[in-house]
C-alpha cells in the first residue's frame, strides 16, 4: 500500500457507504459530500447509484452511497451491487453505518463487510434513540472486539461526523481488516481447502481475498460461484464435494449454518456492548402501530392520511399555482412583446419557450408539496406501516403494498411515480408497478377535466371530475391484472418491510428529500415538456405551405393550414366514430406530447383562446363524445416524458408496449363509451 | 407447530423452521428468523404480519419498546413455521 501513501495528495480515495436501509446512510452521505451527488443507476441496473465528492484534512475522496441492505449475499439486486462494487471496485475505506437500536443486524452486516478484507469504519448512528429507549451502546467494547474505529453519531443533529471524518482520515494508513468469524473446524479446514486451490488459479495481479471467496462459494453464493466459475469450473465441483461431506456431518444446509454463525457471533458481540440502563415501560410505537396496523381500522386511517395529504398539496399550492400562472401568462408575455425583437423571436420565446417552462412550473407547487408530505409520512414513520396495511389490497390486484407509493405520487406526477418503483425488490413487482403508473391520473390531466365537465355537465360538474379518478384507479389496477396474467407471471417473491420506530419529523431530512426529488423531476420534465411545446410551437407557425406567420396561434383559420391542422385533418376519421372533429384530434395531438397543453391548444385550434372554450366544447361535443373524450386524455399515453421515464427504467422494449397498450386501451374505451350510449339512447 | 401466519395476535412465538428454497431460507434468516429466535405477533389477520423482534437475543423480551419490527407478506410469513412459548421470561 506504499503507493498510496505515496501519492496521497494527489489520488482520488474511493469511500463507500454501506447500511441497513433506514440507518441514516443518506443523512451521512450529505454530511460528508455536502449534498453533492452525481445520481444515476448502477449499470445494467435500475438500481439507483449516488457519487459525490468529499474533501477530508485536505484528500480528495470520491463518495459511492451504496444501497441499503442486509447483507451481502447477493441474494436482492441491491446486494449483488454492493458485494460487487466492493470486490471488483476494491474501495480504499468502507463507512458501515450500524443501528445503535438495532445493533445486531447492524454487526451481521458490519462482518460480512469486514470478511471482504476491506479497511472499515463503523459509524454507530441513532445513539440518541438507544438512550431514549434506556440503552447505551458501548462503541469503545465494539472497537475493542472487532479491531476497527466505532465513532459513536446522531447523524441528524450532526454529532460525530467530525470524529468520522477523522477516523476515516487515520484509517487511510492502516492495513485492511482481516477479521475472520470461526465457523468450526469442519467449515473451517473446508474453506482452507478450497482457498489454496482458488489461490491456484487466480490471476496474477488480481488481489482476490480467497478465503472469502472460498467461504461463499461454500455457501452457494451466486455471486462468488460466478467468480469461480470464470477462475475454473472445475473448482465448483471442489466445492460441491466439501459442502456434500459438510453437510452430512451437519445434517442441515451449509449456508444456513454459516449464515447462523455469523449472527452468533453478531448478537455475542451485541450484548457485550450493551448496556441496560432503564426500561421504559410503554412504547409509543407499539400503541400506535396498534392503530394503526388495525384490521379494522387500519385502511380508514391510511385514506385520511392520504386524504389529508392531497388537501395539503391541492388546497395550499393553489395560490401558488395561481402565481406561477399569472408570471408565466401574462407578466412575462407582455414584458417579452414589449421589448424591441422581430415577431418570430418574441412569439418563440414567448409563446415557445416561457410557456413550456410555465408549464412545468404550474405544477410545481402541487408536487412539490405532495412530495413533501410524503417525505413527512415517511420520515415520521408511517409510510412503511401504510405499505403494510395497502398490502392485501393490493396483493388481490396482484401488485404489493409497496406500489402505494409510486401510485400516489402518480397523482401529482407519473414521472416521479414510474421513478420510485426502484424502492421495490421484486422485478416482477415493480415492472407491473410502473407499467400501471401511467394509468394514474397526474394533475396535467385535471385541467382538461375541469373544462369539459364545466362546459357540458354544469349540474354534475363536480362527480365527472371525481369519476375520472375512479376510472384512473379502476383502469390502474386493471393494467396490473392484464400484465401479471400476460406478462409478468411469476409469482411475487414477498416483501419484508422494516417498521421503523415513529419519530418526530427533522426539518433538514424531510427537506432535503422533498428538493431531491422536485430536482430530478424539474430536470425530466423540464428538458423533455420544454422542448416538446417548443416543437408544438413550431408545427403551429409551420404548415405543408413552409412558414405561416405568428398569427396563426390567433386565427383558426391560419392554424388549420399548419402542421397541427393538417394531422388533426389527417386523424379525424379515425376518431370519427367518437365524434370528435379535427381541432379535437388535433388538440389530441398536442397532448400526446404533454397534457397539460391539450386546454390551451383547443382554445387556439377553435380560435376562442381559453375564455371562449366552455361555449366552443359545449357547440361542437356532446355530452356523451365529451365524456369519452375525457376518457380518451386520461387513458393514451400520459406524455413522452412519462414514456421517457419508462424508457430510462425498463428499457426501450417497455416505452413501446406501453405506447401501443395506451393508446389500443384509450381507444377501445372511448369507442366502447360511446357505443353503450348510443345503445342506451344518451346523446 | 404452524405457520407462523395463522398466529394470533400478542402470540410470543419460536421460530423452529423456514421452509424455503436455500435464497429464502437464508434472506429470513438475515433479518433474523433464524431457527430458536423468539419475536412476538403484533399484528396478523390472515394478511401479511407484523412481527417484533427484540435485540439482544440472550433475553428476549416483549416489552422493552425497542425491538424492531417487521412486517413479511403472508406468503413468507407461511413458510415461517413455529410453535407458541408458554413461559414468557420478562427482562
Ligand atoms: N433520531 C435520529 N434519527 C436519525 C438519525 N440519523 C438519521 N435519522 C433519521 O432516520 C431516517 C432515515 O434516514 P436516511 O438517511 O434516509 O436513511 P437511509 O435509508 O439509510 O438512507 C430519517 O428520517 C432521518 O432523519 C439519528 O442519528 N438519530
Ligand atoms: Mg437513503
Amino acid at each position: 500500500m506504499s503507493a498510496h501513501r505515496g501519492s496521497q495528495a494527489t489520488r482520488r480515495f474511493k469511500l463507500a457507504l454501506v447500511g441497513n436501509p433506514n440507518v441514516g446512510k443518506s443523512v451521512i452521505y450529505n454530511e460528508i459530500t455536502g449534498g453533492d451527488a452525481w445520481v444515476g443507476n448502477w449499470p445494467g441496473t435500475t438500481v439507483e447509484k449516488k457519487v459525490g465528492r468529499a474533501v477530508i484534512g485536505g484528500v480528495e475522496f470520491e463518495v459511492v452511497d451504496l444501497p441499503g441492505i442486509y447483507s451481502l449475499s447477493a441474494y436482492t439486486l441491491d446486494e449483488e451491487v454492493a458485494v460487487r462494487f466492493l470486490v471488483e471496485e476494491k474501495p480504499d475505506l468502507v463507512v458501515v453505518i450500524l443501528n445503535a437500536v438495532n445493533l445486531e443486524r447492524s454487526l451481521y452486516l458490519l462482518l460480512s463487510v469486514l470478511e471482504v478484507g476491506v479497511r472499515v469504519v463503523a459509524a454507530l448512528n441513532m445513539i440518541d434513540l438507544a438512550e431514549g429507549q434506556g440503552y447505551k451502546v458501548r462503541s469503545d467494547v465494539l472497537e475493542e472486539l472487532l479491531g476497527i474505529r466505532v465513532i459513536p453519531t446522531v447523524a441528524v443533529k450532526g454529532v460525530g461526523i467530525e470524529e468520522l471524518r477523522k477516523a476515516i482520515l487515520d484509517t487511510l494508513s492502516e492495513p485492511p481488516s482481516t477479521y475472520k468469524v470461526n465457523y468450526g473446524v469442519d467449515v473451517e479446514r473446508a474453506i482452507e481447502g478450497l482457498a489454496s486451490k482458488i489461490k491456484g488459479y487466480e490471476p496474477a495481479g488480481a488481489k482476490l481475498n480467497v478465503r472469502w471467496l472460498a467461504s461463499r462459494l461454500l455457501e452457494e453464493d451466486k455471486y462468488a460461484v460466478e467468480l469461480v466459475e470464470r477462475l475454473n469450473p472445475e473448482l465448483l465441483k471442489v466445492a460441491e464435494e466439501h459442502r456434500r461431506r459438510i453437510e452430512k456431518t451437519l445434517g442441515r444446509p451449509l449456508d444456513e449454518y454459516v449464515v447462523e454463525r455469523r449472527y452468533e457471533e453478531a448478537s455475542k458481540i451485541a450484548s457485550k456492548a450493551l448496556i441496560k440502563a432503564g426500561v421504559k415501560k410503554l412504547s409509543l410505537t407499539s400503541l400506535i402501530d396498534y392503530a394503526v396496523t388495525h384490521k379494522v381500522f387500519g385502511i380508514p386511517i391510511m385514506l385520511t392520511a392520504v386524504y389529508l395529504m392531497f388537501r395539503l398539496a391541492f388546497d395550499v399550492a393553489t395560490p401558488l399555482c395561481t402565481l406561477v400562472d399569472y408570471a408565466f401568462s401574462s407578466y412575462l408575455p407582455s414584458l417579452i412583446s414589449s421589448l424591441p425583437m422581430p415577431e418570430f423571436a418574441s412569439s418563440l420565446i414567448g409563446d415557445g419557450v416561457v410557456a413550456g417552462v410555465g408549464s412545468v412550473l404550474i405544477f410545481l407547487p402541487n408536487i412539490a408539496l405532495l412530495f413533501l408530505a410524503l417525505a413527512l409520512l415517511e420520515d415520521v414513520g408511517y409510510l412503511a406501516r401504510a405499505a403494510f396495511v395497502v398490502d392485501k389490497v393490493m396483493h388481490k390486484l396482484k401488485l404489493t403494498g409497496k406500489s402505494i407509493i409510486p401510485l400516489l405520487l402518480g397523482f401529482g406526477c407519473n414521472i416521479p411515480g414510474v421513478m420510485a418503483t426502484r424502492a421495490i425488490e421484486d422485478e416482477q413487482d415493480r415492472k407491473t408497478t410502473a407499467l400501471a403508473t401511467p394509468m394514474i391520473s397526474c394533475a396535467a390531466r385535471l385541467p382538461v377535466y375541469l373544462v369539459f365537465a364545466g362546459a357540458l355537465f354544469t349540474a354534475y360538474r363536480g362527480s365527472v371530475v371525481f369519476s375520472m379518478y375512479l376510472w384512473s384507479v379502476i383502469f390502474a389496477a386493471l393494467t396490473a391484472i392484464i400484465l401479471r396474467k400476460a406478462l409478468f407471471k411469476g409469482v411475487s417473491t414477498g416483501f419484508i418491510i422494516e417498521l421503523p420506530p415513529y419519530m418526530a419529523p427533522q426539518a433538514k431530512s424531510v427537506c432535503f428529500k422533498t428538493w431531491l426529488r422536485c430536482k430530478r423531476f424539474l430536470l425530466k420534465a423540464g428538458t423533455v415538456i420544454v422542448a416538446v411545446v417548443v416543437v408544438v410551437w413550431l408545427l403551429s407557425v409551420t404548415g405543408p405551405s413552409g412558414y405561416l406567420g405568428v398569427g396563426a396561434l390567433e386565427d383558426p383559420e391560419l392554424i388549420e393550414q399548419s402542421w397541427i391542422g393538417v394531422v388533426g385533418h389527417w386523424l379525424e376519421p379515425i376518431f370519427t366514430p367518437m365524434g370528435w372533429d379535427w381541432r379535437a384530434s388535433s388538440a389530441l395531438l398536442v397532448g400526446f406530447l404533454a397534457k397539460e397543453a391539450v386546454v390551451g391548444a383547443m382554445g387556439v385550434l377553435y380560435g376562442v383562446g381559453e375564455e371562449g372554450l366552455s361555449g366552443a366544447i359545449a357547440s361542437s361535443f356532446t355530452p356523451l363524445t365529451a365524456y369519452a373524450y375525457m376518457l380518451f386524455v386520461l387513458l393514451y399515453v400520459p406524455c413522452v416524458a412519462t414514456l421517457a421515464t419508462i424508457r430510462g427504467e425498463m428499457g426501450f422494449k417497455y416505452a413501446l408496449l406501453a405506447l401501443a397498450y395506451e393508446l389500443a386501451l384509450a381507444y377501445s374505451v372511448a369507442a366502447l363509451c360511446v357505443g353503450v350510449g348510443h345503445l342506451l339512447g344518451v346523446a | 407447530m404452524t405457520p407462523l401466519a395463522f398466529t394470533r395476535e400478542g402470540r410470543l412465538v419460536r421460530v423452529v423452521e423456514v421452509r424455503g428454497g436455500r435464497g429464502l431460507t437464508r434472506r429470513l434468516a438475515e433479518v433474523g428468523f433464524t431457527p430458536g429466535s423468539t419475536l412476538r405477533v403484533v399484528s396478523s389477520s390472515r394478511g401479511p404480519v407484523v412481527v417484533e423482534l427484540c435485540y439482544s437475543s440472550a433475553s428476549r423480551c416483549s416489552s422493552c419498546g425497542s425491538c424492531w419490527r417487521l412486517a413479511l407478506s403472508f406468503g413468507l410469513a407461511m413458510k415461517v413455521m413455529v410453535e407458541e412459548v408458554e413461559s414468557v421470561e420478562r427482562t
